[in-house]
């Protein structure tokens, strides 16, 4: 096992090796703009008047609507440009409180994000900065929620920074999107992308002939989950490990994560040819469960966490069958407990998320279905003491996701009905929504979410959590 | 000689309600097939760039805008490639359609949601939806393949000061249109239709299509404003074309899933 990181190590810098000597000076050429204004392409007699003259899109609409530009040049040269984009949104939350309604709890939010994109003729610059309450007053360096570079060469493309990238066709679900971080402090955003957190990577996207794609990554730091120490939403099993720590969580014990040895490597090869869109990836990284040394728990009453060094293969494949938007994510972690009887190591783990949709015919009613299983290997060689015990012997989950959703008024008015099951423990969230759009920038929702299930399960433990959220947002 | 006159009379009666049960063809230069082909064989041009306006008008007169960018080019004879991206408003900005035609199978289409930072698939059977809010289904955003539909000439008639042929057609396998017909006024010599009725499944009509400011563009008839309205909900959508561009080199990274990620070819 031990030679298995170096060989693949070796393996990716040979693959780099050989990717960047066949490229040619051709490969560095700037990317072409597309419109065929590059000399010897554009035929001036096709068309060189004002109305077939493009030039800047955005000056065009603000141009024609009278309003002020929400972009505007920075200098002479016509190709420079930035936007300015974001979000405001006021969320209010009614925690029911069945004995006593009026002392339902509320919780108020407001979040406001500020998008910068620079654009260049061959070049990207993108800032996103997030000025929630509680980033500001207690997390101040996370106010940058992505910042980066992306280069554009003629066969590839080079991004560089702190990004959020997301693989895999799932809908707001996935089992291979690996990469980068969830963040777990509001168990019940919806939104996938916000509660993704951004990673440092570096990343070159190659593009082949025939429409397939090789991304390369190496990512150079390890950022773990984030899951909230304190609040409504601490996970079960971490607040029962917080209660049995002598100072709470600060005798929980964390590794240095940005350090050379926590640098991982991920390669995506991907292709649309037509009926399918497939993928397969490769990384070399950490898992993303943390270890708890429960020896040295009950030793030293503090909780000692390591992530697991793995390897990874997995693949995803899209497509349309009989009407039906069809897709499925699979993957293998390798970890180094390949006898599954380390208690310090998790096992190899096994998972998949296959899910389609379609359009019912009627109304504009779509139904979709999701089931995101997650199997640990060699489950029968774990006992008390081993990081992944489960005092009640499910080693598996196959959680059903379905929606339901329609659409009226030409999509001013979206109500959608949500079900998230876990078949081998029984617990669940319900979760009604309804959206209407006020102006066009401008919508309102309304959600109820529901859980259930023992206080041990994924859904269960925040049983007593249900609510009602109110939220409004603005988007410009 | 009443005989002779009487039957001089029947056959000429006879003669003129034959010519007319044959159909209004025969009074005219071209079948109603010929008509549809000169309307598909009208879009000539290899490649069209284009910067659209949509008003979706409320039957209160209230006003949403979307401006979308699109590019189309033909590959491997007549099939297409479509895409389209949205800049505004800033809901649906950065928001990328792609479309690729088959001549022998359902079309494949892809949509970009920035919010999802992900490419998703759409059944070419959802064609019946709407586009994005407007009036316009996705199947109305295409052009109808000839070798689909029978058609049959109605009547001539002058609309907007066009003498145009008024030609029914209506899909060979119903199960091909979410329409039962379309009745199309198709300028005579100009080939691009000013007006279309759209009937359901249960013959009513449903939608409108009107076409105004015919202009050539390039040398290309081409309707610079069209405008749909649903005959139930009084909802209009109305296209102008703000900028377009036929012929001109289009790089072929514009039709690709990693263009629709990156907005770059």
């Amino acid at each position: 096992m031990k030679r298995i990181p170096t060989v693949a190590a070796i393996a990716f810098f040979l693959l780099l090796f050989f990717v960047s000597t066949g490229m040619t000076q051709e490969d560095f050429a700037e990317g072409e703009t597309g419109t065929g204004d590059s000399e010897g392409e554009f035929d001036e007699g096709a068309g060189g008047d004002d109305f077939s003259n493009f030039g800047d899109i955005d000056e065009i609409i603000a141009e024609d609507e009278g309003e002020g530009l929400s972009s505007f040049d920075t200098g002479s040269d016509k190709e420079q440009k930035l936007n300015i984009g974001g979000r405001f949104r006021f969320d209010t939350r009614y925690y029911a409180n069945k004995d006593s309604f009026k002392d339902s709890p509320v919780s108020v939010y407001p979040w406001v994000t500020l998008d910068f994109l620079y654009q260049n003729k061959n070049s990207d610059l993108f800032l996103a900065l997030d000025f929630t309450k509680n980033i500001l007053f207690n997390d101040l360096d996370n106010i940058i929620d992505e910042a980066y570079a992306r280069l554009y060469y003629k066969r590839f493309d080079l991004e560089i920074g702190y990004m959020k990238v997301v693989w895999g066709p799932g809908d707001e679900t996935h089992v291979i999107d690996l990469l980068t971080p969830m963040d777990y402090t509001d168990f019940v955003n919806q939104d996938y992308l916000d509660r993704k957190e951004a990673e440092a990577i570096f990343k070159i996207n190659w593009k082949f002939t025939g429409g397939s794609l090789l991304e390369l990554v190496y990512e150079p730091v390890f950022t773990p989950d984030t899951f909230p120490l304190e609040g409504p939403w601490v996970p079960y099993n971490l607040e029962q490990l917080i209660d049995t720590l002598p100072n709470g969580a600060d005798d929980i014990i964390y590794p240095i994560t940005n350090s050379l040895e926590y640098g991982q490597f991920a390669a995506r090869w991907s292709k649309a040819p037509g009926r399918l869109d497939l993928g397969m990836l490769y990384y070399y990284g950490y898992f993303r469960e943390p270890s708890i040394n429960y020896q040295r728990l009950m030793l030293e009453n503090k909780a000692y966490i390591s992530w697991d060094r793995v390897h990874f293969l997995g693949g995803d494949l899209g497509t349309v069958l009989w009407g039906f938007n069809t897709w499925l994510e699979a993957g293998y972690y390798f970890t180094e407990d390949w006898a599954g009887d380390d208690p310090l190591v998790h096992n190899h783990r096994l998972v998949l998320l296959f899910g389609f949709d379609r359009d019912l015919g009627i109304s504009s009613l779509n139904f979709e279905f999701q089931l995101r299983g997650n199997y640990i290997m060699h489950s029968d060689k774990i006992g008390p003491g081993d990081t992944e015990y489960n005092s009640k012997g499910k080693y598996t989950d196959d959680i059903l996701i379905l929606a339901l959703r329609d659409s009226y008024h030409r999509d001013k008015i979206r109500p959608v009905v949500s079900v998230a099951y876990t078949i081998e423990k029984g617990d669940y969230i319900i979760w009604p929504e309804i959206e209407f759009s006020l102006r066009d920038d401008m919508v309102m929702s309304v959600m109820y979410l529901e859980y259930g299930g023992d206080a041990e399960t994924y859904f269960g433990q925040f049983d007593d959590k249900d609510f009602l959220e109110i939220r409004f947002e603005y988007k410009f | 000689m009443r005989r002779v006159i009487l039957v001089t009379l029947i056959t000429s009666a006879l003669l003129f309600c034959l010519q007319s049960s044959v159909g209004l063809q025969s009074l005219y230069a071209l079948t109603a097939e010929e008509i549809a082909w000169e309307v598909y064989n009208s879009e000539t041009q290899r490649t069209m760039h284009s910067l659209v306006k949509m008003d979706l008008i409320d039957k209160d007169g209230t006003i949403s805008t979307r401006y979308v960018e699109q590019w189309s080019y033909k590959y491997d004879g007549e099939l297409e490639k479509n895409v389209v991206v949205f800049h505004a408003p800033a809901s649906i900005k950065g928001a990328r359609f792609l479309q690729v035609e088959y001549g022998d199978r359902d079309d494949d289409q892809w949509i970009y949601l920035p919010a999802l930072k992900k490419v998703r698939r759409i059944a070419a059977q959802e064609g019946g939806k709407s586009f994005m809010g407007t009036d316009f289904s996705y199947d109305d955003m295409k052009r109808r393949k000839v070798e689909k539909y029978h058609y049959e000439v109605l009547r001539e008639e002058k609309l907007d000061g066009y003498d145009c042929y008024v030609i029914k057609m209506w899909a060979k396998d119903p199960s091909d249109s979410d329409y039962a017909y379309l009745l199309r006024w198709v300028p005579r010599d100009i080939w691009v239709p000013i007006k279309v009725e759209l009937y359901n499944k249960r013959g009513e009509l449903e939608k409108v299509g009107v076409s105004k400011s015919l202009k050539q563009v390039q040398g290309y008839w081409t309707a610079l404003y069209s405008e749909m309205k649903n005959m139930k909900t009084e909802h209009r959508t109305s296209l102008e074309f703000k900028k377009l561009a036929y012929d001109e080199a289009v790089n072929e990274g514009f039709f690709t899933t990693q263009f629709l990620k990156t907005g770059r070819p």
